[in-house]
């Protein structure tokens, strides 16, 4: 089948692909991979030393991380001094420094004056009960919630020795690789160059946004690789339906990617209507046991051996 | 200007009232998670009546409003639609308003500086769709069923109705019930008086503040924007 930009180009009309033609075993790994990923931050979560760290107050610059509070305090004392300094510069003169109050603070990485990312601790209860609040909320092509977000950021600056580092892309031939960079907090300017977290199966087809399926990657790498990634060739987000396609999954309301699935040649199924299940595909309703990275005992019982950075 | 019948112009169903309050909301939930979340601080910005949202894609919308706060135009950035690899140029951008009014052309060329993108040595701006209000009615050279799929659906969240928004929020911002309800009262107030500044009270501060005390300063900058103040300060 067509990547959704391909389905496109052909006016709706979906060209089947060779693989798609054999009955059997679904041919795209990339959902099998999936399995045997660790959740992302299960080697910080799961170690007591490292899960100390990570619950613990976090602060980052773009260069290098914040130890200690008063470091921490110098700094957003200076921040706020001239902020207030610009503030009463702008006031009285004709010409005006390009300020904004809000994001003068956020510089480049390596700059004179960096911008902080600050964590806040956080303790176990409270990611007990988020894990538990995030079911609803856990579906194919839904987006990670801050949440989600704040565990990836928090496991990778603690991986990382405190600084954001992007995760080692290896994916399939033919696919784009990454290898890590160090990225900034945020900036408005060079966006590019911030922390993303990314949905190692994308969203269009179908990725979901549990932790198993989540790394840190530069925002200008998450947009290039848009829609095109590991992925099966029988799902699909496309617009309208055609004969081969079927919906998957009720429409979602918050805009995000509708599925749909190829009912003609997906495997173990009946000519014209849709799979039962698809691999990889998450069942919409039952949240994967293996997605709470703090439980890394128990992911490596089960086998799941590998750590999504070094995918 | 001619008759919008002789212009290959669509009307959106928009409500450009629903829609101001839809991000008014987004806003004081944007603003009561900040502490906790500072990686989110990006996302959505007020500067006067222009209101920026960027979602986790690097996707982008910007909606100007008049003071009574009518829409007055939408320029969009999704960098997932498939128009994607024909937006990066002058020409391009200005193209989604050009059955507009000579006044909404200039202020889109304005706007489109917000939308620059790097395209080599230049900087072009990355316009995947747009709108503008006429006569009362929004309009766009888009159906409304490509202007969602080119760059409306950023706005999703925001064109909810309260009680869906709220649900969504809940999930996506991982909301608590203390701040989801310290949200609520700052939205009700903010919309039923839309000219009025609006005080967040010194125990919802210190809620705010518990989830983040080295974050308090920016989120006191971030709520400001859209007429709410930190009550005693």
């Amino acid at each position: 089948m067509a990547t959704q930009n391909e389905a496109k180009k052909t006016d709706g009309k979906i060209e089947k692909p060779g693989d798609c033609k054999t009955k059997g075993k679904c041919p795209c790994d990339a959902f099998d991979r999936c399995r045997k990923r660790r959740p992302y931050g299960s080697d910080v979560w799961g170690k007591k030393e490292k899960k100390k760290k990570a619950l613990g107050a976090i602060a980052f610059n773009g260069t290098e991380g914040i130890k200690d509070a008063d470091q921490l305090k110098k700094l957003q004392t200076r921040f706020m001094y001239r902020n207030k300094a610009i503030i009463k510069y702008n006031s009285t003169h004709e010409k005006k420094w390009r300020f904004n109050k809000y994001f003068a603070n956020l510089r480049a990485a390596g700059k004179k004056s960096p911008n902080v990312l600050y964590l806040p601790p956080t303790s176990d209860p409270y990611i007990t009960k988020q894990m538990n609040k995030l079911k609803p909320s856990l579906d194919n092509t839904g987006l990670f919630t801050d949440f989600q977000r704040s565990m990836v950021a928090r496991a990778n600056l603690v991986r990382n020795g405190l600084t954001l580092r992007s995760d080692t892309y290896r994916t399939q031939k033919g696919e784009k690789n990454f290898n890590p960079r160090n990225l900034i907090p945020y900036s408005r300017d060079k966006k590019g160059e911030m922390w993303s977290v990314d949905h190692i199966q994308i969203r269009a087809k179908g990725g979901c946004n549990r932790f198993c399926n989540a790394a840190v990657l530069k925002f200008r790498f998450n947009g290039m690789r848009g829609d095109n990634g590991p992925s099966c060739p029988c799902i699909i987000a496309e617009k309208g339906n055609t004969l081969d396609l079927q919906e998957f999954g009720p429409h979602p309301e918050d805009g995000t990617y509708h599925l749909y699935v190829c009912v003609t040649y997906t495997r173990n199924q009946k000519e014209g209507e849709p799979p039962k299940k698809l691999p990889g595909i998450c069942h919409a309703k039952k949240r994967c046991k293996l997605d709470d990275p703090r439980k890394c005992k128990e992911v490596l019982s089960q086998g799941v051996i590998r750590p999504i950075y070094k995918t | 200007m001619s008759h919008l019948e002789d212009r290959a112009v669509n009307r959106l169903a928009i409500d450009s009232r629903a829609l101001w309050e839809g991000c008014i909301l987004a806003s004081c939930v944007h603003g009561v998670m900040l502490a906790e979340y500072p990686f989110i601080v990006n996302e959505n910005a007020w500067f006067g009546e222009l209101y920026i949202v960027r979602n986790d894609e690097g996707s982008k919308a910007a909606l100007v409003f008049s003071e009574d706060m009518e829409l007055l135009m939408g320029m969009f950035d999704d960098r997932n639609s498939l128009r994607s690899g024909l937006v990066l140029s002058d020409r391009y951008a200005k193209s989604h308003y050009k059955e507009a009014p000579g006044f909404i052309r200039d202020a889109a060329e304005a706007l489109s500086i917000l939308f620059k993108d790097t395209a080599g040595q230049k900087q072009l701006p990355f316009v995947t769709t747009g709108f503008w209000e006429e006569e009362d009615q929004i309009l766009s050279r888009d159906s409304y069923e490509d202007w969602f799929e080119h760059g409306g659906h950023i706005l999703a969240p925001q064109m909810m109705p309260f009680e869906k928004a709220m649900a969504y929020y809940e999930g996506k911002r991982s909301m608590d019930a203390r701040r989801m309800e310290i949200a609520e009262r700052i939205y009700r107030e903010r919309i039923k008086s839309p000219k009025e500044s609006v005080a967040l009270k010194k125990e919802e501060i210190a809620v705010l503040e518990a989830t983040g005390p080295y974050n308090i300063e920016t989120c006191r900058d971030v709520f400001g924007q859209f007429g709410v103040v930190f009550e005693g300060k």
